[in-house]
């Protein structure tokens, strides 16, 4: 067992240190997110099927490794339901909490504050206009993910886009072929999608 | 007598003895031979510094730091003993004496408190920046985490740089997608 007080240097590490076991694929999708996190504008779009760990897995371990990678980072988790952030998404981010004394996990404003100013912020909207006006900044990158994204109202998807982001993570169980996460996919050069099945 | 005031002449007789014992504890005298030369009980002796640490500077003019760094380790030796105490009474109340286990423990926490204040654990909390700076990472599979890092790495690069590529179908196998 290797134990030191070096950060982690890669995702895998940081995954390993907080004792979780990943698949192939979810290996994959985290460092894909990692190496994206220096790039701007970056999209991801990610399919896969309902109870594989894409809430649990992806979207916690990411978003608590952004805060970790990036002590002044912010990440803003958004979904269709507040329920599905409550109930998934935030439970999986508070499991972990014991091993970030110095983060202040806030759990009726579902936030997570960093002692060097970062924060993590779940939220659900249905005004686009409060989807807007998150910007990263040099040392400030910003990670948008978007669960559920198949369900996400349009209008919040392209307010989200007029946000500075650093990675736009859209994750999703398989739907029909549309809405924003589809387009993304199709019609933006930059958009890299996993499709899982 | 219990329940009432102490006169005014009972008051100053307090101050006086507890001057005294300041002296005498300033002077270098153990609580033992104050106790002996004052005709007191080494418990009375005490109370009289407890009182005193209650009531005035910390870091009275005629004792030295020295002096008040020993008082404060008495204070806190008796407090610690209290704390015993309490502690162990509150493992052998029962669960019914409800009243008499909320007591104890509001005793216990109040003592706990005390000492802390004692020791000026409540004056200065630690910055909590460091905590984050020392995130101890304990990485069990540190040569699988190398082998995945190598085997996934080139296909992420390539995805990200490069060309579109597809990430693993079925949890094994990088592979191309849409």
């Amino acid at each position: 067992m290797d134990t030191s007080l070096r950060a982690p240097d890669s995702v895998l590490e940081f995954v390993s240190s907080l004792a979780v076991s990943l698949y192939d694929w979810q290996k994959w999708i985290l460092l894909t997110i990692d190496e994206c996190a220096t790039l701007v504008r970056k999209k991801i779009a990610v399919r896969a099927p309902n109870g594989v760990g894409k809430s649990e897995r992806i979207v916690a371990l990411s978003a608590l490794r952004w805060l970790q990678r990036f002590p002044r980072g912010r990440v803003v988790i958004t979904s269709y339901d507040g329920r599905q952030l409550a109930d998934q998404v935030w439970r999986a981010l508070r499991v972990q909490a014991a091993r970030f004394p110095a983060w202040k996990f806030r759990d009726h404003e579902q936030t997570i504050d960093t002692a060097q100013g970062g924060r993590l912020r779940c939220f659900t909207t249905d005004d686009p206009g409060r989807a807007e006006g998150f910007h990263a900044d040099t040392d400030c990158p910003l990670l948008i993910i978007v669960d559920e994204a198949k369900s996400v109202d349009p209008e919040i998807i392209k307010a989200i886009d007029r946000c500075s982001y650093n990675v736009l993570l859209y994750i999703s169980s398989p739907g029909w072929k549309q809405g924003p996460r589809t387009r993304s996919r199709t019609s933006n050069a930059i958009t890299q999608t996993i499709h899982l099945s | 007598m219990r329940g009432k005031r102490p006169s005014l002449k009972r008051k100053v007789q307090t101050q006086l003895k507890r001057d005294q014992v300041l002296k005498l504890f300033s002077e270098g005298e153990n609580i033992a031979n104050i106790a002996r030369e004052l005709r007191l009980t080494d418990r009375s002796v005490r109370n009289h510094l407890h009182a005193y640490l209650e009531t005035q500077s910390l870091y009275p003019s005629s004792i030295t730091a020295e002096r008040v760094a020993e008082l404060r380790q008495l204070e806190a030796e008796h407090l610690t003993r209290i704390r015993q105490k309490l502690c162990e009474s509150l493992e052998v109340t029962s669960a019914q004496d409800a009243i008499v286990r909320a007591k104890l423990a509001d005793a216990c926490i109040r003592t706990a408190e005390r000492l802390a204040r004692l020791y000026g654990l409540d004056a200065a909390p630690q910055p909590t920046v460091l905590q984050q700076n020392n995130f101890v990472l304990t990485v069990e599979k540190q040569r699988e985490i190398k082998a995945d890092m190598e085997r996934l790495m080139p296909e992420v690069r390539r995805l990200v740089y490069g060309e579109q590529g597809g990430g693993p179908t079925n949890g094994h196998e990088p592979a191309g997608t849409g």
